[in-house]
């Protein structure tokens, strides 16, 4: 998308405008975009990366539009893969326009971000969002000021009520039309590091000829200075005499003032940010709203942890009831009135009779089973995620529970995803992004894999729940937690790498807007069902061959040794371990197929029902969660997790035998 | 102090004693901020820092060493005697102290007022120094969060505390961030929280959880364990502002 060529195009005219959104996280930077762009969004990886840019096209005053959405960052340092993205699409869109979104109720730090936006000199407009917001939190902004101080236009908006959008990207499009001139602020550091700046900015003078993406000089002197890692390698490629003297400079202002000199140039920006902001703010006395007492309960200690629990359980009832619900009429429905259809049609359509019995099953199960977990679990759960995700109360969450993820190597942030695996692991695994390294993906990935999702939630719930009762059910997911603990300690200890700490902001309670839940919601629903929906077709097929050739038997004897030896449960059973790695759940319906009765009891004991139900939650973590693995780790560390869970499944499920017929009999 | 040597040649310019005295000054407190580990320190990374030509250290470490200021091995490097390091503690005191003056009493802004100081530093009597620290109030810490030692040459980093150490209400000034981990320090700096900074404690959990800091208008959680790199003195005490919000809410009454 960024690819050299294609920014050379865009200047032709005709072309559509390229308007990229920069802008600090929690600033309303997507209720932005969702007030810009229209329903025909599209998620694309940055190239190599995995930080996903989103951008829509839409129409105004007869010109196309481009909207690429920037992830929120705080600052454009590569400190983060986010970062590194949000800067090298700015540098690289040359024709593009920034509008960053600054938020007017936190306006200081936010200015830090504008402020280095202005260093790369590219054209930006600032839209002044959530002034309404400050305006409750007696905060009120003389943008007119602003606009002056820092020589780009600054639009006051609310994004939530669509307020000043409109103006926004007119303005926006006057300025590459022209008829706005953008005038950057030079932002001043401190006498001697000026004096320095200019000495290296000199020496890239003489020494460089061009300066990769087009960078001034000026500002290249600066993030050399500040040491940033990706533009010292890019240059060092080029000159090493140049990060050289940067490097001798910096140390220079490191002696002068006794601290590193990227620390001492970010805090002279913040003074800048500081004294902008002080400038044109007027603080008046107010209230203490309501959200704000609200958000005190939710971190205290005493009332945060019960809330806590509160919002879990009323999360989970809402997807075991209203999912099971919503399960049981698509499934209805679709077994009674669409399913038909189809193998109906389909046996006019081919005329062999074993690729008919082939294709109308695999056919059939697939889109039952996506249809079936999918639409209703996965999209409530996503729903209510959108919701306590826009509220800001999963922060919160993430705050009280750092603790306890740290002693499974994770911080806080990790319980977002984590929570997401009991909706569906799929997602909970592309959720994983929002941490920071590789060590910690994998390790809050492998865990994912061990918690029981809304599929397994079915078997533990039919078999267990069903025939032994409430407490084995709670004793089920007791020591599902236990393991899921246990494995992160060790896991903790095996796998290499850097750990972070939680660093993350708290945005203030805010209600949650429909349109980009909604939107939100049909965008990982719709990447869910572009990963999901294939494989479970794909896998259904296969295993309605393998069933109808008459192979399974064979498969099933093979398995043996561990289903009936060590597991001790009916040798049949691993044909339905087989199916459950397609869908969790199908190894429960392959169970009434296979033995022709509803009646569990006919098939297991009591005894092998709790097996059966650790091994299907434990084992293998179906066919979509392991593709997701392999897009978002690789094939080698997907097909190492998906090992060491089925070893992880055969041990408990083995021990837990073994104990029962101890005590049991 | 006082000077008996009055010649040194430095680059071909034969310095008074008065200009003699700021390079030995100079020198003494680069030395004690690169001697940190207690390593004795190359003599031309001390020539590079001070911005001397090397054939003229020789010299001035001679004329330091024989002063009993600093213990001078040929070859192996240079280290601060006991009253080297007093000496340059108290160079830091001026500095650290002119920079507060420059800063609070003339206006300067706080990004000028290093360079200025460094001239202030070598012309501040004992008399003026004790005048100055008492009309600014006994400064603890430089406008850039650094400590400013005390007069019998102690660096305070007694107030000077973790930030996990910090209970809930307590304010405090960010005074250090003990970085080991460049990049962390990149997120916290990116977030605002970086030396000079207040920040009140508004949440803390209890065994070793997190704790939500409020700095200026937005809030942060912070893990424990990158809250210990952080080095903050406290403000104001706990049992102060709770007294002041009482006060306050009997008056709205």
């Amino acid at each position: 998308m960024f690819c050299h060529e294609h920014s050379k195009k865009a200047e032709n005219i005709g072309d559509p405008v390229k308007i990229l959104l920069a802008g600090n996280p929690n600033t309303g930077k997507s209720v932005f975009f969702n007030r810009i762009t229209g329903i025909g969004v599209i998620i694309s990886n940055y190239p190599g990366t995995t930080v996903e840019l989103l951008s829509g096209k839409t129409r105004f005053n007869g010109k196309e539009i481009v909207v690429i959405d920037l992830p929120g960052t705080y600052s454009l340092g590569a400190g983060s893969m986010d970062e590194r993205v949000a800067r090298a699409a700015i540098l690289e869109e040359k024709s593009a326009i920034v509008i960053d979104i600054v938020d007017a109720s936190n306006l200081e730090r936010n200015l830090y971000l504008t402020l280095q936006l202005l260093e790369l000199q590219t054209p930006i407009v600032v839209a002044l969002n959530m002034i309404d917001e400050a305006r409750k939190r007696g905060i009120e902004i003389d943008h007119e000021k602003l606009s002056e101080l820092l020589g780009v236009p600054v639009v006051p908006t609310v994004a939530t009520r669509g307020e000043g959008i409109k103006e926004v990207v007119e303005t926006a499009l006057k300025v590459i039309d022209g008829k706005i001139t953008i005038r950057h602020m030079k932002v001043h550091y401190g006498r001697d590091i000026e004096a320095i700046i200019q000495e290296l900015e000199k020496i890239i003078k003489e020494r460089l000829k061009t300066i990769p993406r087009n960078i001034r000089a000026r500002t290249l002197a600066i993030l050399l200075l500040e040491g940033d890692p990706e533009i010292v390698e890019e240059i060092k490629n080029i000159d090493s005499k140049v990060v050289e003297a940067a490097k001798r400079l910096a140390e220079k202002v490191e002696e002068l003032h006794g601290e590193p000199a990227s620390l001492r140039i970010a805090k002279e920006r913040y003074g800048v940010a500081h004294s902008i902001a002080k400038a044109v703010t007027t603080r008046y006395k107010r209230k203490t709203l309501f959200r704000e007492r609200f958000d005190t309960l939710t971190t205290n200690v005493y009332t945060g942890f019960p809330i806590m629990i509160c919002v879990w359980v009323g999360l989970f009832s809402l997807l075991l009831y209203g999912g099971s619900f919503l399960e049981e009429l698509i499934v209805f429905g679709w077994e009674s009135y669409i399913a038909p259809i189809i193998d109906e049609g389909l046996s006019y359509i081919i005329p062999n009779e074993f690729l008919y019995h082939v294709i109308s099953r695999g056919l059939i199960l697939g889109l039952e089973a996506g249809l079936a977990v999918v639409v209703p679990y996965v999209t409530l759960f996503y729903i209510a995620l959108a919701i306590l995700e826009d509220t800001g109360y999963l922060t919160r969450m993430a705050y009280l529970m750092d603790n306890v993820m740290h002693k499974i190597g994770l911080h806080g942030r990790a319980i977002i995803p984590l929570i997401a695996g009991y909706g569906c692991n799929v997602p909970a695994v592309m959720g994983t992004r929002i941490l920071e390294t590789r060590r910690e993906r994998i390790l809050a990935a492998f865990l994912i894999t061990l918690i029981p999702c809304s599929a397994r939630t079915v078997v533990i719930l039919g078999l267990v729940g069903q025939y032994i009762g409430l407490l084995a059910i709670l004793l089920i997911y007791t020591l599902n937690l236990a393991i899921i603990g246990v494995s992160g300690f060790f896991l903790n200890r095996i796998i290499k790498g850097e750990t972070t700490g939680l660093v993350m902001e708290l945005p203030p309670y805010r209600i949650p807007h429909p349109i980009p839940v909604l939107k939100k919601t049909w965008i990982r629903f719709r990447e869910f069902i572009y990963i999901a929906f294939p494989l479970l077709i794909l896998g259904s097929l296969f295993l309605s061959t393998l069933e109808y050739s008459g192979l399974l038997q064979p498969v099933a004897s093979l398995m043996s040794p561990v289903v009936v030896g060590i597991l001790g449960l009916p040798a049949l059973t691993g044909i339905t371990l087989f199916f459950g790695i397609l869908r969790k759940e199908m190894t429960l319906e392959m169970l009434i197929v296979l033995f022709r009765t509803t009646d569990f009891l006919a098939i297991m004991n009591i005894q092998q029902m709790i097996v059966f139900t650790i091994v299907v939650t434990l084992y293998f973590p179906c066919i979509a969660t392991f593709a997701v693995l392999g897009k978002e780790l690789g094939l080698k560390t997907a097909i190492l997790i998906a090992i060491s869970t089925i070893i992880l499944a055969i041990i408990i499920g083995g021990i837990t035998n073994l104990i029962l017929t101890y005590f049991w009999t | 102090m006082k000077f008996k040597f009055q010649f040194l040649k430095i680059r071909g310019v034969t310095l008074k004693t008065k200009e003699l005295g700021e390079k030995m000054e100079e020198c003494l407190e680069i030395l004690f901020k690169l001697e940190k580990d207690g390593k004795r320190v190359k003599m031309t990374e001390l020539a590079e820092k001070l911005g001397f030509p090397y054939s003229s250290m020789t010299v001035l470490l001679q004329k330091l060493s024989s002063m009993g200021l600093i213990d001078y091995e040929p070859y192996k490097g240079v280290k601060l005697t006991d009253r080297g390091r007093e000496l340059a503690i108290k160079v830091i005191r001026r500095h650290r102290l002119s920079e507060r003056f420059l800063t609070d009493i003339l206006g300067f802004d706080w990004s000028e007022a290093h360079e200025h100081a460094c001239k202030l530093e070598h012309v501040i009597t004992n008399k003026i120094e004790e005048k100055l620290d008492e009309k600014l109030g006994k400064p603890t810490v430089c406008p850039h969060g650094n400590p400013i030692p005390t007069v019998d040459g102690k660096i305070i980093f007694e107030n000077d505390i973790p930030l996990s150490e910090l209970q809930p209400t307590e304010e405090a000034t960010i005074t250090r961030i003990l970085d080991e981990n460049s990049n962390l320090l990149r997120r916290l700096v990116a977030m605002g929280i970086l030396p000079g900074v207040k920040v009140v404690v508004k949440e803390k959990s209890p065994l070793g959880g997190a704790l939500v800091l409020k700095i200026g208008d937005y809030e942060v959680a912070l893990g424990r364990d990158v809250a210990s790199k952080i080095c903050v003195k406290i403000s104001v005490p706990p049992h102060r502002r709770r007294r002041r919000r009482r006060y306050g809410k009997e008056r709205t009454r």
